[in-house]
């Protein structure tokens, strides 16, 4: 009895064990052979997000890029300087009226199928991103038509002058996919685009590891690394592990300490920076529905100048990060090097304003905090606002509750970071036009309405000027009040150049190439 | 046993069912956040409504729910909100690592946690004071600072195991055995103390007890006693304990897949949770669920084969 039941308990585990080993995920790993012309071998990269979906209207912000560029061309890149550079597209021109945008086209490009790249291939790409639900934005709301004028040329027809246009074809809205696949489940799970690399999906685990194998003959330039690896890690410790122990050869992170901690574990290692957010106040209430005091420009000028941006990088950041008072980053047109320190850490200043305003003895603040903060931020500026009588209500987030509870409009004033990496005119689309995502109390006047008006019709040679009067419109009024931008840090293993392209918060593949 | 088989197939879907509305229910407060978490800040209001269209949010709760189980009595728990990817597949991609990780780290406790528990119960001395100084120092240590030391000295410095990934067995059973080395050495340091604690009070017992003495009077082999009497009846407390234990280690393993970016279920979980990709949470729920009941099953026939007191009762 005793030896029937033991065999059976034997039985089970044995079970146990097969039902393990043919779950496993199938397939062996490659190593990329250092053979041949021109083949650097294998690169181990890493992302911190996984792509959603191949389709290329799923990718969205920045951080997705990198994927979707391994596999698929975009119209545009951003070069060294995060200028719009040509690729599938080779030149623009503007209608004088910035209401038709004329495209010459690559010559000679096929997918992989066969089928060509051209004017009917970017017609059919802009109608599927237009009715996609995609997590880039309504990128292409301004295109109310597009024409296949020959193989070679596409013009599309605006229903309103768009200066952010050329920008979002170099993101999702400029990625082109195989025409014949489009809306398919098929280049959902497999990409199918004109790009440098193929996804190899045997190699590939979902949500884990991504193993790209490089075309043999791509139309455009060389690319060193014939198989190029994405292991996704949303966890820093163990990011930046897998880096000290050489399993990765680049990683990015935004603590310093911890960057500086694995450069140091690696000899050789290189670190570089680049700053591709601002971190801030957001004067959401500029009306004073809910915070009436937020009504008065003083008091926005009184909390922002009570904060000492300058100690808080020192003792938070570690040093690393730039002060800033405005929204707009160097990349930019409206960006402006001396509105960088507009505003001066004055907390005398500050309580004189107050007084000034109204408010000799302060006011209380829901001070809403969310855990993609440093929470020591949160309480040095409720220690700075304590010292001019203003006090905060702390209220804590759920995670992912953030975004929509701002947008919603649930509180006034908050502290939070923003991304930077998009162009002047996204930016006032995302957050300073009347109807926008972080405008949620619609705040608008008509100076601002007209400055933006006048941006949006401004021809090439005026465009900078017109951004940089919209951008010293929103600091001389305390629309923000930003603190600093702090430091990215990218980290690559000896024997790996990289060269920072300041427009993509992860490096494209063609930023990395072997050490000369 | 067929009738202890019943009972518990029957309170496990009564779980399964509970669990999963209840899963359903704590999700609701978080639903209109949903697809503008899919989608991002920069999206539209107009492509946030478009998307919570086809996720099917802007139904009503209890049809979501019916809908949930009819998909689920079949096989099916829907796709990601995320990805394309249908929950089956990544649950099914993910759950070797899991198993890798629990199978492992409850096989090494039970072998050390007895011999060390029934070492100590017998010899007591010094073996005895180590381990209850032990039991302190472990209950104090959390598996993921164990698992951060670990990774630190084995990993970064040394060199001797992978310090991140998983390597499935099929592809490589050597690799397979280095990427979960640490985490299970993680997982196994923080845990064995607490069971060996158990066999040894219950053998002290077992060796205090008249049968004991008995046996020993008639001039048995302490070896053969110890292999029988001592182990079988001091069993019972220890399988109990290893089988709370298990369950812990699903709780567990989600700090430690973290730690070691081990494609898991933990992690898959933890990230399913962070950003309420509903069908992903409850399918991992649903998984953790058949696995607990599934454990304490087997543990319970364990117990039952090794003691045939508690075969009786059943």
């Amino acid at each position: 009895m005793v030896r029937t039941q033991r065999r059976w308990v034997l039985a089970v585990a044995a079970a146990l064990t097969v039902g393990l080993v043919s779950g496993c995920a199938a397939g062996d790993s490659g190593k990329g052979g250092g053979s041949g012309d021109g083949d650097a071998g294998t690169i181990n990269l890493y992302s911190f997000t996984e792509p959603t979906s191949w389709d290329p209207a799923a990718f969205g912000e920045s951080p997705f890029l990198p994927y979707a560029l391994a596999v698929y061309d975009s119209l545009f890149v951003l070069d060294e300087d995060g200028a719009v550079a040509p690729k599938l597209a080779t030149g623009y021109e503007y209608s004088d009226d910035n209401r038709e945008l004329t495209l010459t086209l690559v010559e000679g490009v096929t997918f992989t199928d066969g089928t060509p790249f051209d004017a009917e291939a970017v017609k059919a790409n802009m109608e599927h991103f237009q009715g996609f639900a995609t997590p880039a934005g309504p990128l292409l709301q301004n295109v109310a038509s597009i024409e296949v004028v020959d193989p070679q040329t596409v013009k599309l027809s605006l229903s309103q002058p768009d200066p952010g246009l050329l920008f979002s074809l170099t993101q999702a809205a400029g990625l082109m996919g195989n025409p014949a696949q489009l809306g398919t489940d098929a280049i959902a799970g497999e990409p199918d685009g004109t790009g440098p690399y193929t996804l190899d999906t045997g190699k590939s685990v979902q949500g884990s590891k991504y193993v790209f194998e490089r075309k043999d003959d791509y139309w455009d330039q060389h690319y060193p690394y014939s198989t190029v690896t994405y292991s996704v890690f949303p966890e820093e410790t163990a990011r930046l592990n897998a880096f000290k122990s050489g399993q990765i050869q680049y990683a990015h992170t935004t603590t310093a300490s911890a960057a500086v901690d694995a450069q140091n574990a690696v000899s050789g290692a290189s670190m570089q920076q680049n700053q591709v957010t601002w971190e801030g106040l957001f004067f959401f209430d500029r009306d004073g529905v809910l915070l009436p005091p937020l009504k008065d420009k003083r008091v926005r000028e009184a909390l922002t100048i009570s904060i000492d941006a300058e100690a808080m990088i020192k003792t938070i950041r570690g040093g690393y990060g730039d002060a800033t008072d405005q929204i707009f980053s160097p990349t930019m047109d409206a960006y402006d090097e001396a509105l960088d320190d507009a505003y001066a850490y004055d907390p005398e200043r500050a309580k004189q304003l107050l007084v000034e305003a109204g408010y000799p003895n302060g006011f209380t603040v829901p001070w809403p905090r969310t855990g993609s903060i440093l929470p020591e931020i949160y309480t040095a500026i409720s220690q700075y606002w304590s010292k001019i009588g203003v006090t905060t209500q702390d209220v804590q987030w759920a995670p992912g509750e953030a975004v929509q509870s701002i947008m919603a409009g649930d509180y006034g004033l908050v502290y939070f970071s923003n991304l930077e990496l998009l162009d002047t005119w996204s930016v006032i689309q995302l957050s300073v036009a009347p109807d926008t995502q972080y405008n949620p109390f619609h705040s608008e006047t008509p100076e601002l309405n007209a400055l933006i008006s006048a941006l949006q019709n401004a021809n090439d040679a005026d465009r900078k000027a017109a951004a940089q009067a919209v951008n010293q419109y929103l600091v001389d009024n305390y629309w923000y009040g930003p603190l600093y931008r702090p430091a990215m840090f990218y980290l690559t293993a000896p024997g790996i150049d990289l060269t920072v392209y300041p427009g993509y918060v992860q490096p494209p593949i063609w930023a990395f190439a072997p050490a000369a | 046993m067929g009738a202890l088989l019943l009972k518990r197939a029957i309170s496990g879907l009564t779980l399964v069912i509970a669990i999963s509305f209840l899963a359903q229910l704590l999700i609701l407060p978080g639903i209109d956040n949903i697809a503008r978490n899919v989608l991002g800040e920069l999206a539209s209001e107009e492509q946030v409504a478009q998307k919570a269209t086809e996720l099917g949010l802007d139904r009503p709760f209890f049809v979501r729910y019916a809908d949930w189980i009819w998909g689920a009595v079949q096989g099916d728990f829907g796709t990601s909100f995320y990805s394309t990817q249908s929950v089956t597949a990544a649950i099914a991609s993910r759950l070797p690592v899991t198993l890798s990780l629990v199978i492992l780290v409850t096989v090494l406790t039970a072998l050390i946690a007895f011999a060390l528990g029934i070492t100590a119960a017998v010899n007591r001395g010094w073996i005895d004071r180590l381990l209850q100084v032990l039991v302190t120092v472990a209950d104090a240590l959390p598996a993921f600072v164990i698992a951060l030391f670990l990774a630190t000295v084995f990993a970064v410095q040394l060199h001797w195991f992978p310090a991140t990934g998983y390597v499935p067995l099929t592809e490589s059973p050597l690799g397979w055995l280095a990427s979960l080395v640490l985490p299970v050495a993680a997982m196994t340091i923080s845990g064995v103390v607490g069971v060996a604690q158990h066999v040894r009070s219950s053998a002290i017992t077992v060796l205090r007890s008249d049968y004991l003495r008995t046996r020993r009077s008639r001039g048995l082999p302490t070896r053969y006693i110890l292999a029988t009497t001592v182990l079988r009846n001091s069993a019972t407390p220890g399988l109990a304990a290893l089988a709370v234990q298990v369950v812990g280690l699903l709780g567990a393993s989600v700090v430690i897949e973290m730690v070691f970016a081990l494609p898991g279920l933990g992690s898959l979980a933890v990230q399913a949770a962070l950003r309420s990709d509903i069908p992903v949470i409850l399918g991992v729920l649903m998984t953790y669920v058949v696995i607990v009941v599934v454990v304490n099953l087997l543990v319970d026939l364990l117990i039952a084969w090794v003691n045939p007191k508690v075969r009786l009762r059943a």
